[in-house]
C-alpha cells in the first residue's frame, strides 16, 4: 500500500520531470546561443558547448539598432497593456454587472470576435488604419495620406480592446456577490465609483493575468508590426530577429543569443506576477 | 446631476485616451511615407525581399549615393523576409494603395502579380535605356511575361555542382575530377555515402526529400524535358524525359545516398552543414560553407551542372519591379537604371558575391575567380527558373508532394509524375486567373 508520503514523492517526481521537459527548449536556446556555427552544424550533437562563445551576444546586439527595437517594443507593449486593462475591465464590468437593453446581443457579438481568426481580420483592420480620417495626411474621408501606417498608434490602436480580455474580465466580475453592488448603491455610490473604488481594488489577480496575456501577445506579435511598419526606426524586437535569417542561411547562434535577450523581459514579468497570474486563472475557470 | 457627472467623466476619459494615442503616434515616421508632407521633396519607396545584414549594407550605400546624385530625392528603404511574410505585406500594401515604387522580389512573383496588374510593364522605359543591350539574354528573358518586360533580373541564384575534395580523396576518387555524367554521379555518390547501420550520416549527394522541385527541375531540364507549356496550360512533366529523370532521382534516394531534408529550411541544407559530399546548390551555399567551416578552405570544388541531353540547371532570380501604383515612375526607373549600371553591378559582385548579369563584365568576372566564376557564369547563361504561370507555386507543391511519395516507396517515379500531372490538369480550371 502506497503511503501518503510516497504518493507525494511520486507526484513531485513526475511534476519535476514535466517541468524539466518544459525547460529543455529554453536551455537548448541558451546553450545554442553560446556555440559556434560549426558546432551547431556538426553531425555529432553536443549539448554543452565545446567553446563558450559569450561574444555571440555582443555580436548579435551590434547587428541592427537593438536599442531602437527594444524601445519600440517597450513603448508599444506598455501603452497597449495600460489601455487594454482600462477598456477591457470597464467593458467586462458593464457586461457582468449592469443591465441595459441589448446587453446579451452585444455580448454575443463580442464573443464572435474570439471565434474569428486574427488573420481573417488583418487586411480589413489594416485598411481601417490606413484610412483613419484626419490623421497621417488623410482628409475627412480617409483619403490622401497614410493614416496610422508606420506609427505607434497603428501598432497600438487595434489591440487596446478585445473579445478575450472582455470575456475574461466579465467572468471574473460575475463571481462577485450582487449584495456588494446593492450596499454601495444604498451608500450613494454611482456606477463609476462602484467600479473604481470597489471592484477594481479587488481585481488585482484578473488584471495581472490580463496584463501578462496582453504583454506576451503584444511583445511577441510579429505579423501586425510586419505589415504596419515600413522603416527601421519603427521595427519591434520580433522584426529585429529576422536580420539573422537570409534566403539561404540562418545564423542560429546569433539568432538564439538575440532571442534569449528578447524573451528575458517576459520571463521577469511572469516571475514577478506569478502569484496573481495563478489566482486569476483559477478564479476565472480558464485552463 | 449624477448622470451629468458620469457623462463628464466618460468624456474626460475619452478625450484623455485620444490625446494619449495621438501623442504616441510617431508623426515623423508617417511623414517619411508621405511625399506631400515633405515640402515638395520627392520620396521614392523601395522594398526588398530579405533581411540579411550584408545586403542591407549594400542597399544603404546605393541609396546614399543615389540621393547624393539626385538632390531633393529621398529613398525610403524597407526590408521584408522572403516567403509568406512578403506576400502578406505586399497584399496589404496593394489593397490599401501603399505599394512601394520599386520592389526587389523573386521570379516566382512575376506571373501572378503581373497578371493582377500590380507590376508595371517596363518596355517603354527599357526601350530608351542604353544598358538593355548589355544584359545577358537569359537574364533579360526572366523578366518577360506574355511578351512584356515586367522585371529586370539583377541577382541570379543558379545551381552549380559543389563537391568536397577532402571527401573525394578519402574515398579514393580524384579530388579534381567531379562526376561528368549521370552514371558517374550515381557511382560517386554511392561511394561517398557513409552510413551508421541503416542511417545515412554523410550524404553522397544532397537530394532534398521535401520540397524537392528545384533539384528535380535541374535533372528534368538536363534530360531534355520541359515543365509546362505556359501558352496552352499543359503540364509536360509526365513526358518520358521527365519520368526518366524522376526515376533516376528516386532510385538514388531509395539507395539511401541522402539524408532526409527540406529544401525550404535553411537549417536542413546538407552541404553548408557539412553533411553532404556533392550537391547542386547556389554559389551562396559555397560562400556560407567556407564562412562557417574555415577548415574547408580550398577543399570545395565548383563546376557547372552535369550535361546529359542538354546543358541546363535551375536558376532562381531576383528582379527589380516597378509598382503600377507608383506616382513617380520615371524616378523609379531612374533608380532601377542606377542599380543595373555596369559600375553598380560590379560593386554588387564585390560586396555581395552575386553573379554579374552584364555581358561586358564577363571577362573581368571570370578572371577574378576562374575556379568558380566560369561555372557560375555558365549556369546563369543556360539556367531556367520557376515556370512563369500564375499557378506555379501550386504546381510545384503538387510535384514535390508526389515526389515525396515516390521517395518513401508509396509509388514509382513514373506514377508520381503521372499522378501529379493528372492532379494539375484536374485543378487547372480553378487555378488559372486571367
Amino acid at each position: 500500500m502506497i503511503t501518503r508520503k510516497g504518493t507525494t514523492v511520486i507526484f513531485s517526481t513526475v511534476m519535476l520531470i514535466i517541468a524539466l521537459l518544459m525547460l529543455f527548449p529554453f536551455l537548448l536556446m541558451v546553450v545554442t546561443s553560446l556555440k559556434t556555427m560549426g558546432e551547431i552544424q556538426s553531425p555529432t550533437f553536443t549539448f554543452i558547448p565545446k567553446h563558450w562563445l559569450f561574444d555571440n551576444y555582443s555580436v548579435a546586439m551590434r547587428r541592427g539598432d537593438w536599442v531602437q527595437y527594444f524601445s519600440n517594443s517597450f513603448i508599444v507593449t506598455a501603452i497597449t497593456v495600460v489601455f487594454s486593462l482600462v477598456f477591457n475591465s470597464m467593458a467586462g464590468f458593464a457586461f457582468a454587472r449592469l443591465r441595459f437593453p441589448g446587453r446579451d446581443v452585444l455580448f454575443f457579438s463580442v464573443l464572435i470576435g474570439i471565434m474569428v481568426p486574427a488573420q481573417a481580420t488583418m487586411i480589413p483592420t489594416f485598411l481601417m488604419m490606413k484610412m483613419f480620417p484626419f490623421f497621417g495626411g488623410n482628409d475627412w474621408q480617409g483619403q490622401g495620406g497614410f493614416g496610422f501606417i508606420n506609427s505607434y498608434t497603428g501598432l497600438v490602436l487595434p489591440f487596446i480592446a478585445g473579445s478575450f480580455g472582455i470575456f475574461l474580465c466579465r467572468q471574473y466580475f460575475l463571481n462577485f456577490p450582487r449584495a456588494l453592488d446593492e450596499a454601495a448603491q444604498i451608500d450613494g455610490a454611482n456606477v463609476f465609483r462602484v467600479f473604481f473604488q470597489i471592484y477594481l481594488p479587488l481585481s488585482k489577480p484578473i488584471l495581472a493575468t490580463l496584463a501578462i496575456f496582453k504583454t506576451t501577445a503584444t511583445w511577441n506579435d510579429y505579423m501586425w508590426p510586419l505589415i504596419m511598419t515600413n522603416t527601421e526606426q519603427m521595427r519591434t524586437v520580433q522584426l529585429g530577429l529576422t536580420i539573422f535569417r537570409s534566403e539561404t542561411n540562418v545564423e542560429w547562434n546569433l539568432l538564439m543569443a538575440a532571442t534569449t535577450l528578447v524573451v528575458l523581459p517576459l520571463v521577469l514579468l511572469f516571475l514577478a506576477a506569478q502569484k496573481y497570474f495563478v489566482q486569476g486563472i483559477v478564479t476565472t475557470g480558464l485552463k | 446631476m449624477r448622470k451629468r457627472k458620469a457623462l463628464l467623466t466618460t468624456l474626460c476619459v475619452t478625450v484623455l485616451a485620444s490625446i494619449a494615442l495621438s501623442a504616441c503616434g510617431n508623426n515623423n515616421a508617417t511623414e517619411q511615407l508621405n511625399p506631400k508632407s515633405e515640402g515638395g521633396r520627392k520620396t521614392l519607396t523601395f522594398w526588398r525581399a530579405g533581411t540579411d545584414a550584408p545586403e542591407k549594407a549594400y542597399w544603404t550605400r546605393v541609396i546614399q549615393e543615389f540621393e547624393a546624385s539626385h538632390p531633393g530625392v529621398k529613398v525610403n528603404y524597407s526590408e521584408v523576409p522572403f516567403g509568406n511574410d512578403m506576400e502578406t505585406k505586399l497584399n496589404a500594401a496593394y489593397a490599401s494603395g501603399t505599394a512601394p515604387d520599386v520592389l526587389s522580389y523573386t521570379l516566382a512573383s512575376v506571373a501572378q502579380r503581373a497578371n493582377l496588374g500590380q507590376y508595371e510593364p517596363l518596355d517603354a522605359y527599357a526601350d530608351k535605356w542604353e544598358g538593355k543591350g548589355d544584359m545577358m539574354e537569359s537574364v533579360l528573358n526572366t523578366g518577360m511575361y506574355k511578351d512584356k518586360l515586367y522585371g529586370i533580373g539583377f541577382i541570379p541564384d543558379p545551381r552549380v555542382l559543389l563537391w568536397r575534395k577532402d571527401l573525394f580523396e578519402a574515398a579514393g576518387l580524384d579530388p579534381e575530377k567531379p562526376p561528368a555524367n549521370w552514371e558517374e554521379l550515381a557511382k560517386d555518390a554511392e561511394l561517398l555515402t557513409k552510413k551508421d547501420g541503416n542511417t545515412t550520416v554523410m550524404a553522397g549527394l544532397a537530394i532534398p526529400t521535401a520540397n524537392a522541385w528545384t533539384f528535380w527541375q535541374s535533372f528534368v531540364l538536363q534530360n531534355g524535358g520541359k515543365i509546362i507549356d505556359a501558352d496552352k496550360n499543359e503540364p509536360l512533366f509526365d513526358s518520358p524525359e521527365s519520368i526518366e529523370a524522376t526515376n533516376y532521382i528516386v532510385d538514388l534516394v531509395k539507395k539511401g545516398i541522402t539524408i532526409p531534408n527540406d529544401s525550404t529550411k535553411a537549417n536542413e541544407n546538407l552541404f553548408p552543414n557539412g553533411k553532404a559530399a556533392i550537391a547542386y546548390d547556389s554559389p551562396a551555399a559555397y560562400v556560407n560553407t567556407q564562412k562557417d567551416h574555415p577548415e574547408l578552405a580550398g577543399k570545395i570544388g565548383v563546376s557547372g551542372p552535369i550535361e546529359r541531353k542538354t546543358k541546363a540547371t535551375f536558376a532562381g532570380m531576383r528582379l527589380l519591379f516597378m509598382s503600377s501604383q507608383s506616382k513617380q515612375k520615371d524616378l523609379a526607373f531612374d533608380f532601377m537604371q542606377t542599380v543595373m549600371s555596369k559600375e553598380e553591378t560590379w560593386n554588387r559582385y564585390k560586396e555581395l558575391g552575386t553573379p554579374v548579369v552584364l555581358n561586358s563584365l564577363k571577362e573581368d568576372y571570370i578572371k577574378d575567380k576562374p575556379d568558380m566564376n566560369q561555372a557560375v557564369f555558365d549556369a546563369v547563361s543556360y539556367g531556367e527558373g520557376a515556370a512563369k504561370v500564375t499557378y506555379s507555386s501550386k504546381m510545384y507543391e503538387m510535384i514535390s508532394q508526389h515526389l515525396e511519395a515516390a521517395f518513401y516507396n508509396t509509388k514509382t517515379g513514373e506514377q508520381a509524375m503521372k499522378d501529379a500531372a493528372a492532379e494539375l490538369r484536374k485543378e487547372l480550371p480553378n487555378l488559372i486567373t486571367n
